[in-house]
């Protein structure tokens, strides 16, 4: 029992430094629909300014957030070139896909160019330190990713229903044709939407190189998570924190019982099985033949339509 | 001349994958991302059979195939009710699958050490055993794949294919069964990438998972978009230009060996985001299907990728 909830809080943990970059990639996703293959990419080379300035500099309170500043900046402006300059112009999703796995090849090759192929690690003594919660051990920096995933997804969730912007933003995930017209700027949303899906990228990058180690070729298995998460989320920002949290959880719940060797294998497969299982149910229940009367009032269908 | 003899047969097999997903990605308009990993089992099924059971590698070779066709159209059966977006990274995730089970299924594939020592065939008391042999064995094999899908790209099945690719829905009203067709694609195209893993796997006698990583599949891509998408013969042009410029780098005074891996992966992205911006068309377009029409009104589709556009990637 005891270590039951020592893995459920280790795989909480798990799912919420995957599902900060997850919720940004849905961000991006959901609203231009375009399919960011070089997130990981930039996510892990927008670390890199703030590992030099703080390296740099010394590691002081100034420093860190001169270096933090300096990788939302790198982030920030490199996808909204990427968005204004490559993919607007292509227009079209595949074309749009095989770009940016293009660009993620550029992006993660020059870092690795620049920088070298090792493993970059910020060490901050005061994040490592152990602390106890009842029966379960967990370091500082670990109780604050959780509740930072908490807080950033909480405030997406706010926004998108209760402020002005939210909801426009809500309508250009929806229907960008139909906000357009009632006069939503989506053009503004999507650059909007970039800016902030690559922040909260950068955020799980800096991540990485507080705690585990940076390295170029960490980009992409970063980017498949969010992906596969958001693909899963299905168009709900709530989902996707929800997916992201249910993902680390069984991921670490499986070494309780299986071989932790399998673990990899056993997420790839069961996200696999679950969305052909999804897709398939789906379309059974499309092409099911429903009664031509219907009750009075709208039905579940009509309101997701 | 080893060692160009190693890069041509390299050059074949990656020209047999190369066009296979041409078949599947510029013929078909079917996206595919785990063609590495298919080439992986093909490689792994002809390589067990060769070294446990002591079996030729040339009917390894077929097994390979065989398997290759399974996992495509399994894989295109399971899928067949995804909109693109679900489907591309699908297929993602199933290439990381495939490749985690080579790494971890120890007991059968030997994780990440490989399998070493796999003997080269012998048909009719002719050994393939040296370089030279070996180098005829691989350009007949490939000149034969090469040769029926060119037949291929020629056929009216190929013509039937494009339409999959251009109009879905007209293909359809003409009483086409397309999912039919696009089992057989998958099929055609999953039996050559897996024969080519074959071929690779006596090529290089040893195999071990991280050959077939994503990346992999990501370069096969290139070739695909360079060489010109529904152009196969674009395609093999495409696998020998670019494997020479990709060894020509290596030549290069004044890069660190450390470094080569990564000025290669770079200079492959550059050549995919330029061809998709500049060329989109591909350096070798498809030639029209046809030339001309006593309709002068029918437009002729538009080039490049952008056949996914009219979809937009809304769910049924």
């Amino acid at each position: 029992m005891n270590l039951f909830v020592e893995l459920l809080a280790a795989g909480g943990v798990a799912g919420a430094k995957v599902g900060i970059a997850a919720l940004g990639f849905a961000l991006i996703f959901y609203t231009t629909r375009e399919m960011h293959f070089a997130f990981g990419a930039v996510a892990v080379a927008a670390a890199y300014p703030c590992y030099w300035v703080v390296s740099a500099l010394g590691d002081g309170p100034v420093a860190t957030a001169l270096g933090l500043l300096a990788a939302l900046a790198a982030a920030v402006l490199l996808s909204i070139a990427l968005h204004k300059y490559v993919y607007l112009r292509l227009r079209s999703v595949l074309p749009v896909v095989m770009a940016s796995l293009g660009i993620s090849l550029i992006v993660e090759n020059l870092i690795q160019i620049v920088a070298g192929p090792d493993i970059q690690v910020l060490n901050y003594p005061a994040l490592l330190s152990v602390v106890e919660i009842g029966s379960v051990r967990m370091r500082v920096l670990e109780i604050g990713v959780f509740i930072g995933f908490v807080i950033v997804a909480v405030a997406i969730d706010v926004f998108l229903n209760h402020t002005r912007v939210g909801q426009g933003l809500g309508a250009t995930m929806d229907d960008p044709g139909m906000a357009e017209l009632v006069g939503v700027r989506t053009s503004r949303m999507r650059i909007g939407a970039y800016a902030a899906g690559a922040a909260l990228g950068a955020l799980s990058g800096i991540l990485m190189l507080v705690d585990t180690g940076l390295k170029p070729a960490n980009g992409f298995s970063l980017l498949l998570y969010a992906l596969i998460i958001t693909i899963m989320g299905r168009g709900s920002m709530r989902s996707v924190a929800v997916w992201s949290l249910l993902f680390g959880i069984i991921r670490s719940l499986w070494s309780w019982q299986f071989s932790p060797d399998l673990q990899e294998l056993a997420v790839f497969a069961l996200m696999v099985s679950y969305l052909i299982i999804r897709d398939s149910w789906d379309r059974y229940q499309f092409n099911r033949i429903r009664p031509i009367s219907r009750p009075a009032g709208p039905v579940a269908a009509d309101l997701r339509a | 001349m080893r060692f160009l003899m190693t890069t041509f047969m390299l050059m074949e097999v990656y020209a047999i994958v190369a066009m296979s997903l041409n078949l599947l990605l510029g013929v078909a308009g079917r996206f595919s991302a785990y063609e590495a990993a298919l080439m992986g089992v093909g490689a792994y099924t002809a390589a067990l059979l060769a070294t446990k059971l002591g079996l030729s590698l040339a009917w390894g070779c077929f097994a390979g195939a065989l398997m290759g066709a399974l996992i495509g159209t399994s894989f295109q059966v399971a899928a067949r009710h995804m909109d693109f977006f679900t489907f591309n990274i699908t297929s993602f995730a199933f290439q990381m699958a495939l490749y985690e089970t080579l790494l971890k299924w120890r007991g059968v594939t030997a994780g990440s050490f490989g399998i070493f020592n796999i003997p080269r065939p012998e048909i009719a008391g002719v050994s393939f055993a040296t370089l030279e042999a070996y180098l005829a064995f691989t350009t007949i094999c490939a000149g034969v794949i090469i040769g029926l899908l060119l037949y291929i790209e020629r056929s009216p099945f190929a013509l039937a294919l494009r339409g999959l690719r251009d109009g879905e829905k007209a293909l359809q009203s003409l009483g086409k069964n397309t999912f039919a067709l696009k089992l057989k694609v998958f099929a055609i195209s999953g039996a050559a990438t897996g024969f080519a893993g074959g071929l690779l796997a006596g090529l290089t006698r040893t195999i071990h998972p991280s050959m077939f990583f994503v990346y992999l599949s990501v370069v096969l891509m290139v070739f695909v978009v360079a060489g010109g998408r529904g152009n196969l013969r674009g395609t093999v042009v495409a696998v020998f230009v670019l494997i020479m410029l990709e060894q020509a780098i290596t030549l290069i005074p004044g890069i660190p060996t450390a470094q080569i891996g990564a000025v290669q992966r770079l200079f492959y992205g550059a050549v995919l985001l330029g061809v998709i911006m500049f060329r989109p068309n591909g350096l070798l377009p498809e030639s029209p299907i046809f030339a001309r029409t006593k309709f002068p009104g029918i437009k002729p589709v538009e080039g490049g990728f952008a056949f996914l556009a009219q979809s937009d990637g809304q769910r049924p």
